[in-house]
């Protein structure tokens, strides 16, 4: 399923935290994340338990579903970009309505994901992660 | 002449009674031009009295009120005052056509003065049909005019020898005819009246009955016109309104601003104004959804510009709207999580088959388990799901045809949409177990499904389920965690927030959930 990883692309040994309330689609994450050779850190269903696994983990990306059962996970979203720790979001959602304005920059995944997809977007989110903090140095 | 004149009156005086002497004929004139029945129109009373003064101005024992048909064919009497007797009848009916010579008299005649009416050329005709049957022996006829048509007869008639008619009688019987032309008038103008207040009030129900509200305002926004529509949203009468302006009546003031800056729009430009949409808050404070049109124009009478609007309420229509754009964003969401759900299922269901037959078996039941869930959803318009049909659904293919093999203890449960699909995957899981290793691999095992949805207690609704089989083989525990096991306890603690026990006593495996129920609003 998941042959034809670009070799200069490697995500191995990440530690990528999962946030989805659906359990089967957590899952599946996680079984696409392992196939990249990732970490799943959770997954967590809840802003509070993946609050807390950002505080107590050691995290280097994100995957988030962005609608919850109750509410988003854009509290996530924020608690992550204050570590400046890079993340993807994911949805079942055409539209991003649901995110609040400061948020809707980031990249959005429409489910149903595949390997290589994710694998770009974090690789993606990772890097744009890194020239920023490269930025911040160089002030 | 004159001494003639008196003679005959007072010969005709004497055979009048004593209770009804005869009147000056101007006393009569200036009594029937006081009369209330004439002036409005009235016309049987009318009648009567403009018969009897006639009569008894005249000394005559007969005077009758004769109109024509709409074919003018035929005159019918209206009323005949017979003096003796005191008496009004009416109804006899005389052909045009059998008195030829006496209708083209009529025709050019102020009056037709017949003395001796049987010898009179214009008045013979009448001696068999009619004159000799009454014993009338002198006629003076007058025409009734409207508008130049003749239009009926006032006939008095003086039983017993021929009498003269003197030319006071004369002009005296043509202002009687007269009298009745006016009553005829007053009638007709009457009868105009009433029809055009019974169209307005018919308009009036009309406009009134509409749902919609239709309403006709001045250039300062003064209602010229208000249906009962209106009234109602304003909490105020019809009558009311209409002598309000449109800002003394309505209390939202941004709304109503902008509502007349529209009116102000229409009547300057002179061109009709389509508002899709524009709410409206109404005297009970209730936000409504109007769709507008507003039609300039000049009042008929005045020339005075003004507006007129028709606003349909669209509230129930936006609602059903927005129902159905946030089902299709729901379904969108569901679709796309479902397909990944699937995706994962199968991923775990290989991954715990040891063969194909094995893997589609297993595969298609969950998935089945899905879909009667999603089916029960479809039917409350995705509002949630009775877990009652759920288990009853789910439970179908293990029955008996007695249905002794299930013990089911529960009231309707309605389960918030995110919860049912999970439920049902729950209580398959459980099925299908129990059909490979416990109650339900015996023809004589039984399970027994109890839930109950305790009142809230401040933290929210907790639905409780008891799973309990018996009478089946003796229980082992399972020697490995199976993936329906795995998926009961995991999908129930990590999705749901809730606990999931399962025990293996010897008697029967047993499974304990406690499930909180999110509000319905909640979505998964």
């Amino acid at each position: 399923m998941h042959r034809n990883h670009d070799p200069n692309r490697s995500l191995a040994g990440y530690k990528v935290l999962v946030v989805e309330d659906d359990f089967f689609v957590a899952k599946s994450l996680g079984v696409l994340l392992t196939a990249l050779d990732c970490e799943v850190v959770g997954p967590a269903p809840t802003v509070d338990e993946a609050c807390e696994l950002i505080k107590t983990s050691d995290i280097d990306a994100a995957v988030l579903d962005i609608a919850l059962s109750p509410g988003t996970s854009a509290p996530v979203a924020r608690a992550l970009l204050y570590k400046e720790c890079p993340f993807v979001f994911v949805t079942g959602y055409s539209s991003i309505n649901m995110l609040p304005d400061d948020l809707r920059g980031y990249r959005v995944l429409l489910k149903p994901v595949d390997a290589d997809t994710l694998a770009d977007a974090i690789d993606e989110a990772v890097q744009r992660g890194k020239k920023q903090k490269k930025g911040k140095l160089r002030n | 002449m004159l001494r003639a004149r008196v003679q005959e009156l007072e010969s005709e005086q004497r055979r009048v009674r004593a209770d009804d002497p005869m009147r000056p004929v101007s006393t009569t004139l200036v009594q029937l031009s006081r009369s209330r029945a004439i002036d409005a129109g009235d016309l049987e009373p009318a009648f009567r009295e403009i018969t009897e003064a006639a009569a008894a101005t005249l000394g005559i024992e007969r005077v009758g009120i004769w109109l024509f048909d709409e074919t003018r064919s035929a005159i019918h009497c209206q009323d005949l005052f017979e003096r003796g007797e005191r008496r009004h009848s009416s109804g006899a009916v005389l052909a045009a056509s059998d008195f030829p010579r006496y209708f083209e008299t009529l025709q050019s005649n102020r009056t037709v003065a017949a003395h001796d009416a049987a010898a009179d050329e214009r008045t013979s005709e009448f001696t068999q049909p009619y004159l000799e049957p009454l014993g009338i022996g002198s006629l003076l006829d007058a025409p009734i005019r409207l508008g130049g048509t003749l239009v009926g007869i006032v006939c008095h008639e003086h039983v017993g020898p021929p009498r003269r008619w003197s030319s006071e009688d004369q002009a005296f019987a043509g202002s009687i005819a007269d009298c009745v032309a006016l009553a005829l008038q007053a009638s007709k103008r009457n009868r105009a009246q009433e029809a055009v207040r019974r169209s307005e009030r018919r308009l009036r129900q009309i406009i009134d009955l509409v749902p919609h509200m239709i309403f006709a305002k001045d250039i300062d926004g003064r209602f010229l016109l208000a249906n009962q529509a209106v009234a109602d949203a304003y909490g105020t009468t019809v009558e009311a309104l209409t002598q309000s302006t449109h800002h003394e009546v309505h209390r939202d003031g941004p709304e109503v601003a902008g509502m007349l800056a529209d009116d102000r729009a229409v009547l300057e430009r002179g061109q009709p104004l389509f508002i899709p949409h524009e709410s409206f808050t109404d005297a009970n404070g209730r936000v409504r959804h109007l769709q507008t049109t507003k039609i300039p124009f000049t009042e008929s009478g005045t020339n005075e510009p003004a507006m007129l609007g028709v606003a349909v309420d669209i509230t129930e229509q936006r609602k059903s709207e927005q129902r159905q754009t946030l089902m299709v964003r729901e379904l969108d969401h569901r679709v796309k999580n479902n397909l990944m759900a699937i995706m994962s299922i199968a991923e775990q269901t290989i991954a715990a088959s040891d063969s194909l037959e094995q893997f589609q078996d297993s595969f298609n039941g969950r998935l089945r388990a899905l879909a009667v869930a999603h089916e029960i959803l479809a039917q409350t318009r995705w509002e949630g799901a009775g877990f009652d049909k759920i288990v009853e659904r789910l439970t179908q293919p293990y029955r008996r045809p007695d249905r002794s093999r299930f013990e089911l203890v529960g009231t309707g449960v309605m389960l918030p949409t995110p919860v049912a699909p999970v439920l049902s995957m729950v209580v398959h899981e459980l099925l299908v177990n129990s059909a490979k290793y416990g109650a339900l691999s015996d023809p004589g095992g039984t399970v027994r499904i109890a839930w109950s949805l305790p009142p809230d207690d401040g933290d929210g609704r907790v639905l409780q389920l008891q799973w309990s089989e018996h009478d089946g083989p003796p229980v082992m525990p399972p020697t490995h965690r199976g993936f329906g096991t795995d998926l009961i306890e995991r999908m129930i603690a990590y999705q749901l927030h809730g606990s999931a026990r399962l025990s293996y006593p010897p008697s029967g495996a047993r499974c304990e959930l406690t499930v909180p129920l999110p509000p319905p609003e909640d979505r998964g």
